[in-house]
């Protein structure tokens, strides 16, 4: 849906969004922000497309552990 | 030696001299100086030089080396770091405006790390705006002054090709230690998240950021990462875990290694000297007695669309004050718009990208089961020549936080004598693999021996 807005309705979006974000954002500093804003709209959609389970949980604390099992054929 | 031939030791070799006291440290600061005074005018890869500190500090050194005090390799060996490491009272800036007079009271842990080791910091290095950027503006590569050294490690990759450092720091959240490393024909490494402390460093993301030695070896690159990494309790992304001493990875055989290449498709938009020279590559490593299999990167689009969401997301939560106190101040680059922007993204789309991001985590652990290492191109075209590569092999190892190496493996021919590179993935807290690899590579080639025509 977002994607099929024109870039008058994407302003005032962008401007609704800066408000609820406590930004000041004049009317020709949204001109400079649109072209930004629609290429996230594009990444938003990619990850939208991306079916997520239910209980996938996110990365919000990433940390690695070395991986458990060590093949045979790594020389050590 | 000449200044020139002096500040183009390696590491390993400065510090052998050192110790056997063929060559002071006093004497390889003055070259690396001498070096930057000439070659700096042409290629503007510092911010700021620190020549009476590091003169200083070579002295220092110079005077624990008569009492027979060796630190280490990196006793005497000058270095810079990116000018977004925290320098106690020195300017740091990161090249923005908004931090034009930012004297922190503190040394980032890298720095800190270094100076404990012994190393001498000569000078800061440029990058674009807040590290925002695969250029850095105003930064020339020394192989070619009319292109970029990429970004946002440049000035580190552009010092490090023109001999003006023996070593140095990048930060890499997007790519930005590989594709510099890889523009300027010199070793970088994105080691696994949580390996390397970002105490102390300006942010963009901080699930993203990482930080990295830059070497024109890769052999000084492990000595390197032997000072940089360990546990950091003032970094809450810092793992704790038993080190290795990489530079032992050195030599270690890498016969019967299994290593994954990306399946043809992947390749698209892909420069033919690209191409070209990572076939070749992979033929070396057929001659090392590696088995090369081609295999899958998983949702390769949706991992870009996802680092995009959390680098953009986080890079404006850090950048909120600024944006409210003083957004005059930011420079001409698309910072202040990129972080207006980020800033209407929700908490759910934010949520959801890292909810995606660990879903692309396990699908790629699944790939690397089967495959010790992963070879692909370092970047997709040589510097300066127009993106066109699809699928980002860079910013894909950001989002997963595993280790990435970036060594020199040819030149093009057209456009001519550009350097090109590959990158060696590992699994996480692999890096002593991906030392191996490189290293065996390093001895079968010589692309990382040459010198720009500066």
């Amino acid at each position: 849906m977002l994607k099929d807005m024109s870039d008058q309705e994407l302003k005032a979006l962008i401007r609704e969004l800066a408000r609820g974000a406590d930004l000041e954002l004049t009317d020709e500093r949204i001109d400079i922000v649109l072209p930004q804003f629609k290429q996230q709209l594009a990444w938003l959609e990619t990850l939208q497309s991306f079916r997520l389970p239910l209980e996938a949980e996110p990365s919000m604390v990433f940390r690695h552990r070395r991986r458990a099992s060590k093949k045979k054929s790594r020389p050590r | 030696m000449s200044p020139r031939e002096l500040s183009y030791l390696t590491i390993k070799e400065a510090a052998a001299l050192m110790r056997r006291k063929k060559l002071s440290p006093v004497e390889l600061v003055r070259a690396v100086l001498s070096c930057i005074d000439e070659l700096d005018p042409k290629i503007h890869a510092f911010i700021s030089v620190m020549a009476e500190e590091a003169l200083g500090a070579a002295r220092a050194a110079e005077r624990e080396m008569g009492r027979k005090k060796f630190r280490g390799p990196l006793h005497g060996i000058p270095v810079g770091v990116k000018d977004t490491h925290y320098t106690k009272g020195m300017k740091t800036t990161a090249a923005t405006p908004v931090l034009a007079d930012f004297r922190p009271s503190f040394d980032a842990t890298a720095v800190v790390r270094l100076r404990e080791a012994g190393a001498i910091l000569v000078g800061k290095t440029a990058l674009p705006e807040f590290s925002f950027g695969g250029v850095t503006p105003g930064t020339y590569n020394p192989w070619d002054l009319s292109r970029t050294p990429g970004g946002s490690s440049g000035g580190s990759a552009a010092a490090l090709a023109a001999g003006m450092l023996l070593g140095a720091t990048g930060g890499d959240t997007t790519g930005s230690i590989r594709g510099p490393a890889t523009y300027c024909g010199v070793v970088g490494l994105k080691p696994t998240f949580g390996l390397v402390s970002r105490h102390g460093v300006t942010v963009i993301s901080w699930s993203l950021d990482h930080l990295g030695p830059m070497t024109r070896t890769v052999e000084d690159n492990a000595l390197m990462l032997n000072v940089l990494a360990g546990y950091d309790p003032d970094d809450r992304s810092s793992v704790e875990i038993k080190l290795p001493n990489y530079a032992k990875a050195i030599g270690r055989k890498v016969k019967g290694l299994r290593a994954g290449i990306p399946r043809p498709s992947l390749f698209e938009g892909v420069h033919d000297e690209v191409r070209k020279s990572f076939d070749e590559a992979v033929k070396v490593f057929k001659k090392l007695g590696l088995k090369i299999r081609e295999v899958d990167l998983p949702f390769m689009r949706e991992a870009e669309a996802a680092q995009r969401i959390i680098r953009i997301s986080e890079a404006s939560a850090y950048h909120e004050t600024f944006l409210k106190s003083q957004p005059e101040r930011y420079g001409p680059s698309n910072v202040r718009r990129d972080v207006e922007a980020g800033s209407l993204i929700t908490a759910a789309q934010y949520v959801r990208a890292q909810r995606v991001r660990e879903q692309i985590v396990r699908e790629l652990e699944t790939v690397l089961d089967a495959i010790d290492v992963l070879l692909t191109p370092g970047e997709s075209e040589p510097a300066g020549e127009p993106l066109r590569g699809r699928y980002n092999f860079k910013s894909y190892f950001n989002l997963t936080g595993l280790p990435g190496l970036a060594v020199p493996s040819g030149f093009s021919a057209s456009p001519p004598g550009l350097p090109l590179g590959l990158q060696i993935v590992a699994g996480p807290f692999e890096e002593e693999l991906l030392y191996a690899v490189g290293h065996a590579y390093q001895l079968l080639t010589e692309w990382h021996t040459r010198r720009p025509p500066l």
